[in-house]
């Protein structure tokens, strides 16, 4: 049965509906935004985790000339391999119609690691020399279906094969060969086949996966891998390139899925908690009445309680609506466009939900709870006699005797009523600060990156196009390729190949280490203060991330490994300001004087406007062929995902002000209305009324708006840092222009929200509302 | 014509299917400068009566003239003119701004006139002048009573409508409020209406209007008002 104190609480909530249904809709926005961006991110991890269980993913991946059945059996044997298999990889260029590169990956028996998912078709059984199982992307890509024939050369013999099924594969749920960016399905896939269909072929990749128990780490299997092979090129899934794209994706994304949402969860909570504080003291009398009727406090307090309730079970649900079907659901259709994984949808729940509502439980319960108790503490007799104000002093400003002067009577009265009321003044203060450093740094992540984009390829990178050859070759073989290029202002030769970095941190890193000619041209380095860096004759060039991850100094000595097992000592001769790419580079002097290795050409790096590249397009040696702008755009679209959040960061930040500055505007509105009536009868007219009431919002917004700014940089600061990868570094700024924007827009929003409140003044009912003390 | 005009008044609420006839086709008539007392019980339609003359409420019927202007066929902007200029209302709980100084507040009325008396004046002629830099939580019922009141006569009105000025005052103190109202009307000129339930108050005014149930029973001019001193409540 409904007691007639729930009916009573009951009323207080529809009498004060605007400001409770705006407390739920700030509330249901923080549960939203933090739960639905985490919700994304666990989806992912989730689905990825489980396909990588469900498929059986290798842990390592070992490649080496010739591996024997001897080798297979001795890894086999190692105390934490659950499984090894060996298989023959093969790069092969399609004939025919279609120009395109396929990987091919053989195995001896059914696969049991990276196990195929078959699509459409039939699986290998075995015992085929001319069928495949094809990649679905390319198969889609390219309009092939199960029944249709490929030409290629595998092992020295040309011949055709049918393609048996449609797969994907655990190992290429991110595609995007090496050198490229960005997936490009019509030109690259890859196939599985049998490896009895390429006789002449060694076994030359291991796969073996491991123990889930195992204690060891990663770098204490990789040695014991590599003293029973005898050198060999091991990646283990930090490495693998599908498992190192899907794991510096969401690095991204969840860092500034947790910390963003959290600041915002922060704000939220602060508002709710004052405004609900504030509730509960306008209800300072009926206390006293129920008081003064017999009513126990602890009943008095349980039902108050309700407040909290009934703005967290609303919230909740539309949190929850909001968080799968909106947030998640959109940042989920951007981000398994990019993967090549079955499509399960996105989670009902994830931890952070019911995080996110315990926390609006104990705010709007603990708000009406505390401040309730606090105004039951009071005798019956005291707490039924409207508050005392506490008004009775003068603020320090009206010391400053000359301020205070020259103050206009308006002016005093904004001031003074900004100062005397702390409650109001702090709940403006933190929704503004709140609002304007989240709006600020959605801005700002956009800003950065463009400012980072902006370095990279207008600044740092000089040349024009970029050639990548698919194998390494003697500068000489590439003669004439430099003959096509006579056109080229320059053409920078780049040896390129991948080592392993330990940091005497014990971190290890695998960047790629370039090699370059020291008076190379195309790329432009320069030093933490912005001067240039010219190649030294000694040691290499690194970037501030790397020399964070392996915590070192310009003048250390570095340990780098060759995937081979060749050790070289590196010397960091400087820190270069390079945001883009996970790279170290070194002179070719410097280089000589360390290894013996001699310098090949992988990579040409060209200057030259207008360049004729069509007669390099189909040169078999080379693998891709990039200009600036490609690689701009590709860099864009694969930053899409961040931009995408991006927009719904700052949407809500923009929600969250406008609920903030509405609720604002309802409390101070009913907590005055009796001052309101009082100007009304004194003839005041609604544009004096306005002056003198709604001024002080405005004074707020300006007064928070600097602390926003500050805050708002320091979030933007926190969450690129925590969203470095090695990949990717992005420095925070914001421009002049998103500031300007930022807090004209919040400006905006009280401007509108004072305006609104102004209409209400119209409608005041100025006998009812001075008819007595309440 | 007389300064205040009731011509067949009558002022109906609608509270869902119940109609409230607050005042039934009131007539009376009040001369410049007289004190003029409304008597009544609650709910007699005292309040509602002063309400519609300072241009708070409408009428549903009726007309009301104030110094020659018809007030109930003005519109909103020309009701905040009146009450700006010709207004001065004192409320039965003062109604002062809890963080304005007692001569902040008179100030405030004083920002909206055209021809505004000195706040510090206002308050000598109400018998406040030491403690005009105190806020109203410092100052005790009369004392807010009577800024209240100076914060009315500061706008210099023509017409001063006071709603149970004294109802929560002991009798002493009411007895300085009243004294200061009757000399705003007798050495001011100002009309002056007070409304209240009173009836001892009656003897001190020139003209006694009495309601009942939203009608006016009697109405009565007092050639010699008595003195306050012997008026005891």
């Amino acid at each position: 049965m409904v007691t007639m104190l729930q009916k009573k609480i009951f009323r207080d909530i529809g009498e004060n509906r605007w400001s409770f249904l705006i407390i739920v809709c700030i509330c249901t926005l923080g549960i939203a935004l933090f739960s639905g961006v985490n919700l994304y991110t666990s989806t992912m991890e989730n689905a990825m985790t489980d396909y990588y269980m469900r498929a059986n993913l290798a842990d390592f991946w070992i490649y080496k000339a010739d591996v024997s059945e001897a080798d297979l059996e001795r890894i086999q044997a190692l105390p934490d391999v659950k499984m090894a298999q060996r298989r023959k990889i093969l790069e092969v260029g399609l004939i025919g119609e279609i120009n395109a590169t396929l990987y091919l990956h053989a195995t001896g028996d059914q696969a049991t690691i990276n196990i195929p998912e078959l699509l459409d078709g039939s699986l290998l059984d075995g015992t085929e020399t001319d069928a495949l199982l094809l990649d679905s992307r390319f198969a889609k890509a390219n309009g092939l279906f199960p029944g249709d024939f490929l030409s290629f050369d595998a092992g020295g013999q040309q011949k055709q094969w049918l393609i048996k099924g449609i797969i994907r594969n655990v190992e290429y749920i991110y595609y995007a060969p090496e050198g490229l960016t960005l997936p490009d399905y019509q030109k690259y896939g890859f196939a599985y086949i049998n490896a009895s269909a390429l006789p002449q072929v060694p076994y030359n990749e291991l796969i073996l996966s491991l123990n889930g128990d195992t204690t060891r780490s990663q770098e204490e299997i990789i040695t014991e891998i590599r003293e029973t092979l005898g050198g060999a090129n091991i990646l283990s899934r930090m490495h693998q390139s599908s498992c190192r794209e899907i794991e510096h994706d969401l690095v991204g994304i969840k860092q500034i899925g947790m910390l963003f949402p959290i600041a915002f969860f922060l704000t939220a909570a602060l508002v709710t908690w004052i405004t609900v504080g504030r509730m509960m003291e306008n209800q300072r009398q009926h206390l006293g009445t129920l008081r003064s009727l017999g009513y126990p406090k602890r009943e008095i307090m349980g039902r108050y309680a309700l407040y909290g309730v009934l703005i967290t079970i609303p919230s909740m649900i539309l949190g929850w609506l909001i968080s799968r079907n909106l947030i998640a659901e959109f940042l989920y259709r951007m981000g398994i466009a990019y993967y090549t994984i079955e499509e399960t949808g996105v989670d009902f729940f994830s931890p952070h939900f019911f995080w996110a509502v315990l926390c609006v439980a104990v705010v709007t319960c603990g708000a009406a709870f505390l401040s309730c108790k606090r105004s039951l503490a009071i005798m019956p007799a005291a707490l039924m006699r409207p508050k005392p104000p506490a008004q009775g002093h003068r603020i320090l400003l009206e010391r400053i005797s000359p301020f205070w002067r020259n103050l206009s009577f308006s002016g005093k009265i904004v001031t003074r009523n900004l100062f005397r009321n702390k409650a109001r003044m702090l709940m403006g203060l933190v929704g503004i600060i709140g609002s304007t450093s989240l709006i600020l740094c959605g801005f700002g992540l956009t800003n950065s990156i463009n400012d980072m984009l902006k370095k990279a390829f207008d600044e740092t990178m000089r040349h024009d196009v970029e050639i990548k050859l698919k194998n390494p070759v003697p500068l000489e073989s590439a003669a004439d390729i430099y003959e096509i290029l006579r056109d080229a202002q320059s053409i920078d030769a780049a040896m390129a190949f991948s080592v392993y970095l330990y940091g005497s941190n014990g971190s290890v890193q695998n960047p790629y280490m370039v090699v370059m000619d020291d008076q190379q041209s195309s790329l432009h380095f320069t030093g933490s203060d912005g001067r240039e860096v010219k190649f030294p004759d000694n040691g290499v060039l690194i970037t501030p991330r790397m020399a964070k991850a392996l915590d070192t100094e310009i003048g250390d000595v570095i340990t780098a490994e060759r995937l081979d097992g060749t050790v070289i000592p590196l010397e960091v001769a400087n820190i270069v300001d390079f945001p883009v790419g996970d790279e170290i580079y070194i002179s070719r002097t410097a280089f000589s004087k360390i290894s013996s290795l001699p310098f090949s050409v992988r990579t040409l790096l060209v200057r030259g406007q207008k360049l004729d590249l069509s007669a390099l397009q189909d040169d078999p040696r080379i693998s891709l062929i990039e200009t600036k702008a490609d690689m701009e755009s590709n860099m864009l679209i694969l930053l899409e995902r961040l931009r995408s959040l991006q927009i719904i960061l700052i949407s809500f930040a923009g929600l969250l002000a406008i609920a903030v500055m509405m609720v604002l505007g309802h409390m101070n509105y009913h907590e005055r209305i009796r001052e309101l009536a009082t100007l009304k009868v004194l003839g005041f007219r609604q544009k004096e009324m306005k002056r003198l009431v709604l001024r002080e919002n405005i004074w707020i917004t300006i007064f928070g708006l600097p602390f926003g700014a500050i805050t708002g940089f320091g979030l933007l600061r926190v969450i690129l840092v925590q969203a470095t990868t090695a990949d990717m570094e992005i420095r925070p700024y914001i421009s002049a222009g998103s500031i300007l924007l930022g807090c004209a827009l919040i400006l905006a929003f009280t401007v509108f929200v004072n305006h609104i409140m102004g209409g209400k003044f119209k409608s005041i009912d100025m006998v009812a509302s001075l008819k007595s003390v309440e | 014509m007389a300064e205040i005009v009731f011509d067949k008044v009558s002022k109906e609420y609608r509270m869902g299917e119940v109609t409230i006839h607050a005042a039934k086709q009131v007539s009376f008539q009040v001369e410049k400068g007289e004190l003029c007392i409304i008597l009544g019980p609650s709910g007699a339609g005292k309040s509602t009566v002063l309400n519609l003359l300072g241009g708070m409420e409408t009428v549903t019927s009726g007309k009301i003239f104030s110094a020659g202007k018809d007030i109930t066929a003005m519109n909103d902007l020309e009701l905040t003119d009146y009450r700006r200029y010709k207004i001065g209302f004192v409320f039965q709980f003062y109604n002062l701004i809890p963080n304005l100084t007692a001569v902040e507040n008179v100030e405030l009325a004083k920002q909206v006139c055209k021809s505004p008396l000195e706040p510090e004046e206002a308050l000598r002629i109400v018998g406040l002048k030491d403690r005009i830099h105190n806020f109203p939580a410092q100052l005790s019922g009369g004392e807010q009573q009577r800024v209240a009141i100076a914060r009315a006569i500061c706008k210099n009105p023509d017409l001063l409508l006071c709603d149970e000025p004294t109802g929560a005052l002991d009798t002493e103190t009411g007895q300085t409020v009243l004294g200061v109202l009757s000399d705003i009307s007798r050495k001011m000129r100002k009309t002056v209406i007070i409304i209240t339930h009173n009836s001892l108050l009656a003897p001190i005014t020139d003209r006694l209007i009495e309601m009942k149930n939203g009608k006016v029973v009697r109405e009565s001019v007092q050639e010699s008002p008595a003195d306050l001193e012997g008026i005891k409540w």
